[in-house]
């Protein structure tokens, strides 16, 4: 698993699980998917060989799902 | 422990068991109050109720998030003829057994909540239900088609998601006049297009995302309230449309279809999640929608998606205007 800090232009090639979350705050902003292309945030990337991994990481991170404006999704 | 409330039986109209820990458990039986109207029973763990056809006034019955078993016409023997409730709510039990039939008797009925139960066959009709307002079944085991919505112009929440089972279309939703939330995702067979939303323009929340729907999104020029739009992973085509109307809109997710365009115009501000990735958009398009978000100058960040399969990279201005969203605080994805 690779946890990146503030990625910039991150390249994902759409078989690995990513995932955005807010470290500060534990919210999830982007939920783990497979999406290739360049990704930049100012947040902290998890980049993962499987959905399962990602999800683990979740609930060992304690994080939880919301939209950017805080709305429980 | 069984719950058993005396006298004065007759004088009784309301009856609200609360919450309490450990929750209340056990039967509970209302057949000696012949004059309750009202009864809420809510986050309890309950097994059984008994008695709501004595009570010929009864018009809110309230049981959800309790532990109630078995086949819902045995459960409640007559119940969906009653003409006089109003309220019912049995959401998250373990209430089975089929539902096919018309709930046209239920002339008063205003909010109609099974969800989460693992209920079966075809949804009850509810053509005839003038002054429905909720429809809560998602998470349940229904089969068949959508009812027809036709004349339901009270219908302000519409809940069907998580039905794997249904099939057909749709329905048209153009009499449902007061639509605010409209919900049928994980209806994986789920086909046809999205109906006309023109005449939904109180529709805050729509959703039709995993199902198997095809043809163009809607025009959204209508829905001047709209919060959030759902329409990932299905097989729509044509152009994502004009959002220009939309100017309250929060979340718009379409990813995962066939979509090859942008109607174009601008993007309100309060957009803070825009997810168009796989898709079929041009480099042309990808540029419009980066000049759009940047043009609604929201400075609080947002997620942005153009990446995945199908969709082209952005070229020259487009690569300016996604470096300035990502200083602005965006998280941003594109080929």
């Amino acid at each position: 698993m690779n946890i990146i800090d503030k990625p910039e232009n991150f390249l994902t090639n759409g078989q690995e699980w990513w995932m955005i979350f807010e470290s500060e705050t534990r919210k999830i902003i982007v939920p783990p998917n497979q999406c290739s292309g360049y990704t930049s945030s100012p947040f902290t990337m998890i980049v993962a060989n499987s959905k399962e991994e990602c999800d683990q990481f979740i609930i060992d991170s304690n994080l939880f799902i919301a939209n950017f404006d805080n709305t429980l999704v | 422990m069984n719950i058993n409330i005396t006298s004065p039986k007759n004088l009784v109209t309301e009856i609200r068991l609360g919450t309490s820990s450990p929750r209340l458990s056990g039967s509970v039986d209302i057949s000696q109050f012949s004059s309750l109207t009202y009864f809420s029973g809510f986050a309890n763990n309950i097994t059984s109720f008994k008695g709501f056809e004595d009570c010929l006034n009864l018009s809110f019955l309230g049981l959800a998030d309790n532990k109630l078993s078995g086949n819902i016409l045995t459960l409640f023997p007559n119940y969906f003829k009653n003409s006089v409730i109003s309220f019912f709510n049995i959401n998250s039990n373990r209430v089975s057994g089929p539902l096919s039939l018309s709930l046209s008797a239920m002339s008063n009925l205003q909010e109609f909540r099974v969800a989460f139960n693992p209920l079966s066959g075809t949804m009850p009709h509810i053509s005839s239900n003038n002054r429905l307002k909720v429809f809560e079944v998602n998470n349940c085991n229904f089969s068949g088609n959508i009812p027809s919505l036709s004349s339901l112009s009270a219908l302000n929440t519409f809940t069907v998601d998580t039905n794997p089972l249904i099939r057909g279309t749709i329905p048209s939703l153009n009499d449902c006049m007061q639509l605010a939330s409209f919900n049928v995702s994980n209806c994986f067979q789920l086909s046809g297009t999205i109906p006309d939303l023109s005449k939904n323009t109180l529709l805050n929340t729509f959703r039709c995302f995993n199902c198997s729907l095809s043809g163009n999104i809607p025009s959204l020029n209508a829905l001047t309230v709209l919060r959030d739009f759902r329409c990932f992973s299905n097989s729509l085509s044509g152009s994502i449309p004009s959002l220009s109307a939309n100017t309250d809109l929060r979340i718009f997710l379409c990813s995962s279809n066939l979509l090859s365009g942008f109607n174009g115009g601008s993007i309100s501000n309060t957009v803070s999640d825009f997810q168009a990735n796989n898709n079929r958009l041009t480099q042309a398009n990808v540029n419009a929608i980066l000049a759009s978000l940047v043009a609604a100058n929201r400075t609080t960040g947002g997620v942005l998606n153009l990446g995945g399969s199908g969709n082209a990279a952005p070229t020259g201005q487009g690569l300016t205007d996604k470096a300035t969203l990502i200083s602005r605080g965006w998280t941003v994805t594109t080929n």
